[in-house]
């Protein structure tokens, strides 16, 4: 059985989210479901729903958010891709068990749980693994 | 309509090696694997939910996914979003005076499929796919 579920999200890194927001709701016709600014996180994001996953477009609040320097260096674009899993804590286990380097545990602002996997691992990609709340696993819409 | 993300394409060295990773620890099941000579790449498949991860191998030096993996390394390169009509799909965004790469539709891995321009979206290289009808 896969570790993993499905798609979560699509995180892209943007210079102006209110500039990109427009660009993906005219060019696309997804809808915005939530708009969020994570002190704790350093961003400023726009959740857009496409089927049974989403976009997430953010932009750093921060200078020393690592996503600043991914677009000073190679300008915008896709940043993270994050996983759906069942249980955050058996899947952080088992890549641990491979000996995949996998970040502490980071709470998300409704109330479940994310962790990042070094690039490494992953052939370049940031991944992530996030735990949806229990009340909302599978549905992409947050009502918190 | 774009109904959902189809895939999401990741440009590797070695699609041997990546496997390890994708299909060995994530357990996520290949179920294509095809070589594309004009675009230069073999590619895979794999399941994840209702989605996939297309792992992308450059077979040559001088297609565009060569180009990305010297120029990036290896890493997140498009993400393709699924149609019931990819001409209309394409007539439409052509028509709000989007950029392409594609003026028409052509034969993918996906299914009949193209590419929009990524200056038109912050950066982000956007397919849009019509799976062929026994893969639905």
């Amino acid at each position: 059985m896969a570790l993993v579920k499905k798609i979560d999200h699509i995180a892209i890194a943007v210079k102006d989210l209110e500039t990109a927001v427009q660009t993906f709701t005219a060019n696309f016709g997804f809808p915005v479901t939530k708009q969020e600014d994570l002190a704790a996180f350093g961003i400023r994001n726009a959740m857009l729903q496409i089927g049974d996953a989403e976009l997430e477009l953010f932009t750093p609040t921060k200078a020393d958010n690592p996503a600043a320097k991914f677009i000073a260096e190679q300008g915008e674009g896709m940043y993270v891709l994050s996983l759906e899993v069942e249980n955050l804590a058996q899947a952080t286990q088992a890549l641990a068990a491979k000996g995949i380097k996998v970040g502490p545990p980071l709470p998300t602002s409704n109330g479940g749980r994310l962790v990042f996997i070094s690039p490494k691992a992953t052939h370049g990609v940031l991944l992530q693994f996030i735990e949806r709340p229990k009340s909302q696993a599978g549905h992409p819409t947050r009502n918190d | 309509m774009l109904k959902k993300i189809h895939h999401v394409g990741i440009v590797v060295r070695s699609l041997e090696e990546s496997y390890a990773f994708y299909r060995d620890t994530l357990g996520l099941p290949v179920h294509k694997v095809a070589t594309v000579e004009d675009q230069g790449v073999k590619a895979a498949l794999l399941t994840i939910g209702n989605s996939e991860i297309e792992l992308l191998e450059p077979i040559n030096a001088n297609g565009g996914i060569a180009k990305f993996l010297e120029r990036r390394g290896e890493g997140l390169h498009h993400v393709c979003f699924e149609t019931d009509n990819v001409s209309r799909e394409l007539e439409g965004t052509v028509a709000r005076g989007i950029p392409v790469i594609d003026k028409a539709p052509r034969k993918g891995l996906a299914g009949m499929i193209c590419f929009l321009h990524p200056k038109a979206n912050h950066g982000v290289l956007v397919e849009y796919a019509e799976p062929f009808p026994e893969e639905h």
